[in-house]
């Protein structure tokens, strides 16, 4: 059909329309084969969406911080809104069309790249929220559709996933406790629910055949009615969402793994004891009954885990009970930083020679026990106190039998075992050989280095004020000193970041800096590994609190302390507590105040463990054995 | 013609009010007069650090100066006046003396429109930075304390006649601001209630002291003197518990209220001007500190000679 305004104008301009004849019918779709692939896509997706839920959000966690865990996320929220897409044109009838995947892009680039900004907001609102009526009119007076009216709830229905999305990413969670409490049992809720499964079987079809179709059914109420239950629980605000805008995914992700960590439990774990707990006879009171299994698996997470004791045992209930003595001293814990004017620590760096490392070799079995192989460590210290340093240094080879599941090791012969600097900054090369032993095979070489007698010390500051001041002037004059003096953590002891450090203080209460006179002043310390190996000896520590009188001068100093096996770690060291009996005349009763400065040293063995792997492949004649 | 005559008529009655007002007054001298200009407003006692005295940065174990120069800004001279360090770590910094006193300083005039100063030095030595710690930062206050005064003068109308407001050309002002008279006490408030009766009445002067200074006033603020037209006037602080006549000042309260009295003599209205004069001790804090450093961290370009 030529148009009638074609006419008086060249060929070339001639203008051809055809128009198509009128639709009788959408084309029919085959219900049954959409219903099954749906089935499929649906399970499909249940069984990755689990594993990014109880593995692999972790995992990429851990192993490439945030970004490894969103781009799981965003992988899920893709896979997620097709498949919900797909359930939504073949069971709600509703079209797939390129606004719903705006909405999703749109709500990535507000969220990611505005990073929820009220800003960011109203760009996205005036696209997004606008699109919908845009087509709508468009639709209805453009293209004169009458059909359209379904559009805007159509494309707001596939919000959804990015529902599930910020669920998924604790982000919900965390803009709930900013705003108003949840309980425990709630938030709980929040935190164990598997929201990714659970949009797979929200997007199961809901008229299916047999016995999938009768599963399917079964899983979507559960599901809506899961739904139903998270969002009606929390307090509905009227307010809500009035000036606010999303945390972080960093921030979200951070909470949730506090949350978590605070803990030490398993997401399932936990919502199996808030189930236990709410329908248990016994328990009246179900959020302490919740307290106190977590409390208790918490102790048993300690002891199992980090002290490795097996559950049961008298060595794991001795545990039990150590940890809970520990925690009670935990309440008069002595704090400290590291110092900040002190920006060189000692330290120690294990280096292998990336080319002169023999790591993977492979060794003719003539030159067996000629003492071919060499694997040299390079030891680099830093020393900036210029202390006299002494190392120890000794390695280990070690086979794993996999199928005895067992390890055989041996000891390896150094070249040299003892060393001493005092340098400020040295390095010297071990080798380590395995001696008449032969090597075959992966083995991991452990090096061990003790350090003996390290030296460490840390300071204290504490102002001392006369006492007999008027309650203003005593108020007028404590403002004054913190100002000063106690910024911050300045009323911390400061100790150098070394491998360990020694923390102390004093006065009532024992971290409060101003002392007006003697009375109830305690003095307690402790020390701290912070390093990545373990404390093995404490020869000596020495409080200096020149003038002061104590009752137990084992607080002030002590020789060959014990420190017993399981400390070895990072656990805290307790020194002896005291109570300050008479402080030196010149800081009872200063005319104005005194601020004075107190020291502590430490001198301790430390021992430090360096690991590679190597392998060692014999070889007879060309061929290896 | 007219004009002419209401204008030198205009002329004829300012110059007879100025006559009047000036002849009125009841006290005050030249020196008064003169000094007018310099007891008004907040004056303090500026205390400050020298130029490298101590230096920016102080090497373990040296000698060096602290040098305070104190300078009188008031209008009123400073006695018994003292200097104190405190807060220093004498581990680290040692000084010979942590306070020093200083001779009286002559407050602003007009034979000294700068105020007078006074340097004071404080000879101290540095002790050893801590292992190897890159510096030593010992925040320190500079307390200053003296003891001074300040005179209040100022003409008053006082009209025993509530209904007759302009029945000798002066008008009573019921209530008054002032910036200050020059020093860190002031008079910043003045309400005048008069009582009338059959015989003249009473006048009663409801005055705000408040400190304008950054210190505090310590101890008691004492009235030296208390004139109404050159005579004794009789006035009293009052404080939370009673009518005294000196107040202590508080550390977080630090004004007060002084209300003088006298009798009202004759029925018309009449200039007169109030004086008075107090004393008071004061001292001021200002945070300094002291830095330690360690040589051996400075690097070459680090190095600056500030």
């Amino acid at each position: 059909m030529v148009d009638d305004s074609s006419k008086g104008r060249t060929p070339a301009q001639v203008k051809v329309v055809v128009k198509e004849a009128p639709k009788d019918k959408e084309p029919k779709r085959n219900k049954n084969s959409d219903d099954t692939n749906l089935v499929w896509s649906a399970l499909i997706f249940v069984c990755i969406a689990f594993l990014h839920t109880y593995f692999l959000r972790d995992f990429l966690y851990t192993s490439f911080g945030f970004w490894g865990r969103l781009s799981s996320s965003l992988v899920m929220l893709f896979a997620g809104a097709s498949l919900f897409f797909k359930f939504l044109e073949t069971e709600l009838n509703i079209e797939r069309k390129g606004s719903q995947w705006l909405i999703i892009v749109f709500f990535i680039i507000w969220y990611i790249g505005f990073q929820s900004s009220i800003y960011g907001l109203i760009i996205i609102f005036l696209t997004v929220g606008l699109l919908p009526l845009l087509i709508l009119l468009v639709d209805k007076f453009i293209l004169k559709k009458s059909e359209s009216g379904g559009i805007i709830i159509s494309d707001w229905i596939v919000a959804l996933p990015i529902i599930i999305f910020l669920l998924d990413a604790y982000v919900i969670q965390t803009l709930f406790s900013n705003y108003f409490p949840l309980t425990d049992f709630v938030n709980t809720f929040f935190r164990t629910m598997p929201w990714w499964p659970l949009l797979g079987i929200i997007s199961l079809p809901s008229k299916g055949k047999g016995a999938i179709g009768l599963l399917a059914i079964i899983a979507k109420w559960v599901g809506i009615f899961a739904i139903i239950f998270a969002f009606i629980i929390p307090y509905i605000n009227p307010d809500f969402g009035s000036e606010t805008v999303l945390p972080g995914l960093e921030e979200a992700y951070q909470q949730q793994k506090e949350d978590i960590d605070k803990f030490d439990t398993k997401p399932m774990q936990e919502l199996g004891w808030n189930l236990g707990c709410i329908f248990s006879v016994k328990s009246k009171d179900p959020q302490a009954c919740v307290e106190e299994k977590k409390e208790a698996a918490r102790l048993e997470h300690i002891c199992t885990e980090e002290q490795g004791h097996k559950k049961g045992t008298t060595a794991y209930n001795k545990c039990i009970e150590d940890v809970k003595e520990a925690e009670k001293r935990q309440s008069t814990k002595v704090k400290g930083i590291n110092d900040p004017t002190i920006k060189e620590p000692t330290n120690v760096k294990f280096s292998f020679g990336k080319k002169s490392f023999p790591s993977d070799v492979y060794l003719h079995s003539e030159n067996v026990g000629k003492d071919f192989l060499k694997y040299p460590v390079t030891l680099e210290i830093e020393n900036p106190r210029k202390e006299n340093i002494a190392v120890e240094v000794s390695c280990k080879f070690t086979k794993k039998n996999y199928k005895l599941n067992e390890e055989q090791s041996f000891i390896g012969e150094m070249n040299e075992q003892q060393w001493r600097t005092s340098l400020e900054s040295d390095s010297r090369t071990f080798s380590c050989s395995p001696g008449d032993e032969v090597l075959d095979g992966t083995y991991t070489l452990t090096y061990t280095t003790m350090f003996k007698g390290l030296k460490t010390s840390s300071r204290l500051d504490r102002a001392f004020i006369p006492s007999g001041l008027s309650p203003e002037e005593e108020e007028s004059l404590i403002e004054k000193i913190s100002k000063a003096h106690f910024k911050g953590s300045d009323h911390f002891s400061k100790a150098p970041s070394d491998f360990a450090q020694i923390f102390f203080a004093f006065g009532n209460p024992i971290n409060y800096p101003i002392i007006k006179d003697d009375s109830g002043l305690l003095l307690s310390a402790n020390i701290q590994n912070s390093g990545r190996g373990k404390i093995t000896a404490i020869n000596s520590y020495e409080i200096l609190l020149s003038g002061f009188t104590v009752d137990n001068n084992d607080c002030l100093y002590g020789r060959n302390y014990f420190v017993p096996k399981e400390k070895y770690g990072r656990a805290a060291i307790y020194l002896p507590q005291c109570a300050i009996t008479n402080i030196p005349s010149d800081l009872q009763s200063p005319l104005k105040y005194e601020f004075k400065e107190f020291i502590a040293n430490l001198n301790y063995d430390y021992v430090l463990e360096e690991t590679t792997e190597i392998k060692v492949q014999l070889v007879s004649g060309g061929v290896i054995q | 013609m007219i004009l002419k005559t209401l204008k030198l008529s205009s002329i004829i009655i300012i110059l007879t009010s100025l006559l009047l007002l000036s002849g009125c007054s009841g006290g005050g001298s030249v020196d008064d007069a003169t000094a007018h200009n310099f007891k008004q407003g907040v004056g303090n006692l500026a205390v400050r650090l020298l130029p490298n005295a101590p230096p920016d940065k102080i090497y373990p174990e040296s000698k060096f100066k602290i040098v305070v120069e104190v300078d009188n800004q008031m209008a009123y001279d400073a006695h018994n006046g003292q200097v104190s360090i405190w807060g220093l770590e004498d581990n680290y910094f040692l000084l010979d003396t942590e306070q020093m006193a200083f001779d009286t300083l002559v407050g602003k005039g007009l034979l000294t429109p700068l105020g007078d100063k006074s340097y004071l030095e404080f000879p101290a030595i540095s002790g050893k930075i801590f292992q190897n710690a890159e510096e030593y930062i010992n925040p320190f206050y500079l307390m200053t304390e003296f003891d001074s005064e300040i005179e209040f003068s100022d003409t008053l109308c006082i009209n025993p006649d509530l209904y007759a407001v302009y029945n000798s050309g002066c008008k009573v002002d019921e209530q008054k601001s002032y910036p200050g008279q020059g020093g860190v006490l002031a008079i910043t408030k003045l309400e005048e209630i008069i009582y009338p009766d059959d015989r003249g009445g009473e006048v009663e002067f409801r005055l705000l002291l408040q400190n304008r200074g950054k210190g505090k006033i310590k101890g008691e603020v004492r009235l030296l003197s208390s004139e109404l037209g050159g005579k004794n006037i009789n006035c009293r602080f009052h404080s939370g518990v009673g009518i005294e006549e000196s107040v202590t000042f508080k550390e977080d309260k630090q004004d007060a209220i002084l209300t003088c009295k006298d009798f009202i003599k004759g029925s018309n209205s009449y200039t007169t001007t109030l004086y008075l004069k107090l004393a008071y001790h004061y001292e001021q804090e200002d945070l300094r500190q002291l830095r330690l450093i360690n040589p051996g961290k400075i690097t070459s370009s680090g190095f600056s000679f500030s």
